[in-house]
């Protein structure tokens, strides 16, 4: 800062001391709230053993779970959950509650499922969570 | 002077919310859950062999009979493997009664690896190892 032979700063160097900390603090704000943002993950505590199936007469099965709670819990604007079980079901199934769009959250699970003719078949989980 | 010392505290500030706000790992889809989930999964002996038999069996016992026998357990961990860490970058090892095979490619470096050794029905161990780029 720049200071007269009294120690005291002038009209500008005092407007744009401010104007300097009050930017600076800004930005810092506006950082933190960004990483809040960023940091919330809705998907921390997603069990994926927790969501039951029904076996039918072929591997894909039929989700019982009822989505809408956890998205209701977790104040999500949707979720979506596509499951893979690699050779013995052709493509994915796609399991979606809520609208997409926003923030997404995303993570990826194995879990085992049970299926038809007694088949304990490993099964990959991507979900995905829009808040 | 003051202008430094402000900058500082607040560069300070940023470090620390930096830190304590880091993304946090979720999922489980790593090597090791992957090996585990292989030690607990049951077929029909007729899916992945040219054995006419329902019989369930554990994927071990599968993956053991295909080291001396063509069938079709090396397609399924190819598609499986693929599906769950991408084509080309994982590397499999699965050895049964001292004869090895292999499913993926060797990169020479692999960010995660996990083995494991797992009883068969009919005697002795499959050892398996995986990484995962």
């Amino acid at each position: 800062m720049l200071s007269d032979s009294r120690g005291e700063m002038g009209f500008m160097e005092a407007m744009v001391s401010i104007l300097t900390v009050t930017i600076v603090i800004s930005m810092y704000l506006a950082f933190a709230a960004t990483a809040s943002a960023t940091a919330y993950e809705p998907l921390s505590d997603f069990d994926p053993e927790s969501l039951e199936f029904e076996i039918t007469d072929s591997v894909q099965p039929i989700l019982m779970t009822d989505l809408d709670t956890y998205i209701i819990d977790k104040d999500l604007r949707g979720l979506r959950i596509t499951m893979a079980i690699p050779y013995f079901m052709e493509g994915t199934v796609v399991y979606q509650t809520g609208d997409e769009g926003g923030l997404e959250h995303q993570a990826r699970y194995f879990m085992l499922l049970s299926a038809v003719g007694g088949r304990t078949l490993p099964t990959i989980l991507e979900v995905e969570a829009f808040v | 002077m003051d202008c430094i010392l402000f900058l500082m505290i607040i560069m300070m500030a940023i470090s620390v919310t930096a830190v304590t706000n880091l993304p946090q790992d979720v999922g489980d889809d790593d090597p090791e859950r992957f090996l585990s989930l292989m030690a607990r999964a049951e077929v029909r002996l007729s899916d992945l062999t040219d054995i006419e038999d329902d019989s369930l069996v554990f994927m071990t016992d599968v993956i053991a009979y295909s080291v001396s026998h063509e069938c079709s357990v090396n397609d399924y961990l190819k598609d499986m493997l693929d599906a769950s860490f991408g084509e080309h970058r994982y590397l499999l090892e699965y050895e049964y009664g001292g004869i090895s095979k292999i499913v993926g490619e060797d990169a020479g470096y692999f960010r995660y690896q996990s083995s494991t050794e797992l009883p068969v029905s009919i005697g002795g161990k499959l050892s398996l190892v995986l990484g995962t780029i």
